[in-house]
């Protein structure tokens, strides 16, 4: 029978220190026995086991297999060589190469797969601008691709470094979301030419991406407020 | 007479609970029953199986009708598995309206965890002599009679078993649902998923005497030294007297005890004794006068029954009956949210002391009553008795015990023997 010198309570025989104030329980005449069984189980949260990476991609190549060879034997079958069936391919490679990235490239670092899904991008737009004779890849799809890897990769930084903090997340995403917009309206009015104005639309995404970003950050800046609001919304 | 309709609707009190519910948090509560020896899996399984069909009311799980929740019985009682988790493990949603109820055990103790929404403390009281009287029979061979709330499983519930009594017993004047909001102490949110558990044990005598020497009832007493420790807390946290707030306990009525009613369903309601702190330091003597004083006015038949009525009026209201479930829900979310915990600083549940049979008292050793810590309160606190003793369980979201801490130093300084243990792993 221990009694902690602290509270003053009688403490049950399995506990090593006082539930009460964590004062430790030093009874010479009867020391902590861990041995002694407790009225309640040991919690252990079970993990849920996720499919491996191989059998999913085993299975996505499978599944694009199927388009693949009906795309390709049409083709060959209509015009005698591979034409517009190139195209396909290169798009389901492309995606194949995505859904690997995110498999495997995501487990050494999500930058690089970011940076990698940036470049499987580049590289599909170039072979499509190279195979139609196109003058828009270095103008407009390499600066875009670019620009958007840079945002996956911004976003991901952030997610990283404020973990706790999802509405700063979402703010900081707003902003280089809005950027990304006016980038888009400049070059595709600088390089294909669509638009009046070398920024036009994106003014509309920029304001409203902008407001809503400074009020997320403001949100997750006032705990109280973001508590109630927590409460308040929740679905 | 064999009874044909497989669901009920639910009562007024259990409407809310669905809609109150979040990912993360659903209002359950535990009782056990701690035997003298190690449970047979197998026996309670059968056990279960057979008090089955006698609790049409219990034995049940939650779907969702277009325009309210309702209860539909289970056709095979639920697996009896060994406790692996916490206390009051999550009960998550989706398992709900599979099963709203589960039995578990752990060495001698058979575990019983409810969904508020089957049954109030009375009715899973019933539920738990029930079947440990069952699983008795089953593994002893020994003839345990049907009184002190074991009920006779070879007959079907009876109507009155099953009925709502809040809308049989709803009256006329209606009270308003006018409150202030009450202290809510703070503390360090527990991330993961666990509930901290501490039992207090005490001889029910020791207390008895102290509430003897103030003329109050063991519950008052308590309430009384909860409001000092909670006193004690917010004095500590918040140092300018005027803007300290209401400290308010909030401590169900067993409605059973003001009317006739024989429900295996919820019928409780409530009332929220406290003390004002903004207008200075009250001594122990003014919080046991003030509450026991409190109690007093609001225990009375009338007032309970003008509460029933409010509650009620909302429910037969034919514009909110029509209301989809899904708006439903959300607007009692909002208003659960906005103002369901503000009111009251804590729960205390006193189940009062457990009669059972003579004969099965020679295989019991105790019970235990454990609440969840409610959506947004940091801590709850449940009480029952049983052979002289009596088990205080705090649970708790937050880290910290300082509630824990004073409340049971404040026994032990007024000379009552405390015992305590935790699920501290």
């Amino acid at each position: 029978m221990s009694y902690c010198v602290n509270c003053g309570v009688e403490l049950a025989e399995y506990e090593k220190c006082c539930p009460l104030c964590d004062t430790e329980v030093i009874n010479p005449k009867s020391p902590f026995d861990p041995k002694i069984k407790k009225p309640y189980p040991t919690y252990t949260p079970t993990i849920k086991a996720k499919p491996e990476a191989k059998s999913v991609l085993a299975i996505v190549a499978i599944i694009f297999m199927l388009p693949c060879a009906l795309c390709l034997l049409a083709d060959i079958l209509t015009y005698k060589s591979i034409t517009w069936s190139a195209y396909v391919l290169i798009g389901l490679a492309a995606v194949f190469s995505l859904v690997a990235s995110s498999l495997y490239c995501r487990k050494i670092s999500p930058i690089l797969e970011e940076g990698f899904d940036g470049a499987v991008l580049a590289l599909t737009a170039m072979y499509v601008n190279y195979e139609t004779g196109g003058t828009w890849f270095l103008t407009f799809a390499l600066p875009v691709i670019g620009y958007f890897t840079f945002t996956m990769i911004a976003i991901t930084l952030m997610k990283k470094i404020l973990k706790p903090f999802i509405l700063s997340i979402l703010g900081g995403s707003c902003f280089v979301i809005a950027l990304f917009c006016v980038l888009v309206d400049v070059l595709l009015t600088l390089s294909i030419g669509i638009g009046r104005y070398v920024v036009g639309w994106s003014l509309f995404p920029l304001v409203t991406l902008f407001i809503i970003g400074t009020a997320l950050l403001f949100i997750d800046k006032n705990i109280p407020l973001k508590r109630k609001l927590a409460k308040m919304f929740f679905i | 007479m064999k009874r044909t309709q497989k669901w009920l609707k639910l009562d007024n009190a259990a409407k809310i609970y669905p809609a109150a519910k979040t990912k993360n948090w659903t209002n359950i509560y535990r009782l056990s029953a701690t035997l003298k020896e190690d449970i047979d899996p197998d026996i309670l399984a059968k056990s279960l199986n057979d008090i089955k069909r006698r609790f049409p009311s219990i034995c049940v799980k939650l779907k969702a009708g277009i325009f309210w929740y309702y209860l539909e019985e289970i056709d095979n009682a639920p697996e009896v598995c060994e406790e692996g988790g916490y206390t009051c493990m999550r009960m998550k949603f989706s398992d709900i309206k599979k099963c709203a109820f589960r039995v578990l055990y752990y060495k001698n103790r058979i575990t019983t965890e409810f969904f508020h929404s089957l049954t109030d403390g009375n009715g899973a009281l019933i539920f738990l002599k029930t079947l440990t009287a069952t699983y008795l029979e089953n593994k002893y061979g020994i003839d345990v009679p049907h009184e002190n709330g074991v009920l006779d499983i070879s007959r079907i519930a009876r109507r009155d078993e099953l009925e709502d009594s809040f809308l049989k017993y709803s009256g006329k004047v209606s009270m308003g649902r006018k409150d202030t909001d009450a202290y809510i102490y703070k503390g360090t949110h527990i991330l993961e998923d666990f509930t901290p558990l501490i039992t207090g044990e005490i001889a029910v005598e020791d207390i008895k005497k102290r509430a003897k020497e103030y003329n109050v009832s063991i519950t008052t007493y308590l309430a009384a030294v909860m409001t000092d420790a909670l006193q004690q807390m917010q004095a500590e946290e918040i140092k300018r007297v005027r803007s300290r707030k209401p400290i308010k306990i909030l401590l169900p009525v067993n409605l059973r005890s003001f009317y006739p009613s024989n429900t295996l369903r919820n019928f409780v309601l409530y009332i929220i004794p406290g003390i004002k702190p903004n207008m200075g330091h009250y001594s122990f003597d003014e919080i046991v006068k003030s509450i026991h004083h409190q109690m007093g006015y609001e225990l009375t038949e009338k007032q309970m029954n003008s509460r029933i009525v409010t509650n009620v009026r909302d429910e037969l209201n034919p514009i909110v009956r029509i209301i989809p479930l899904f708006m439903k829900n959300v607007v009692m979310k909002i208003i659960y949210n906005m103002s369901g915990e503000k009111k009251s600083t804590i729960t205390i549940s006193n189940l009062g002391d457990v009669k059972l049979p003579e004969i099965m008292n020679d295989y019991i050793d105790r019970f235990d009553f454990i609440l969840t810590p409610q959506l947004t309160l940091p801590g709850n606190c449940s009480v029952i008795s049983y052979k002289g003793k009596m088990y205080i369980s705090f649970v708790r979201n937050i880290n910290e015990t300082t509630l824990e801490k004073y409340f049971f130093t404040r026994l032990v300084k007024n000379g009552i023997h405390v015992k305590i243990e935790s699920n501290r792993r």
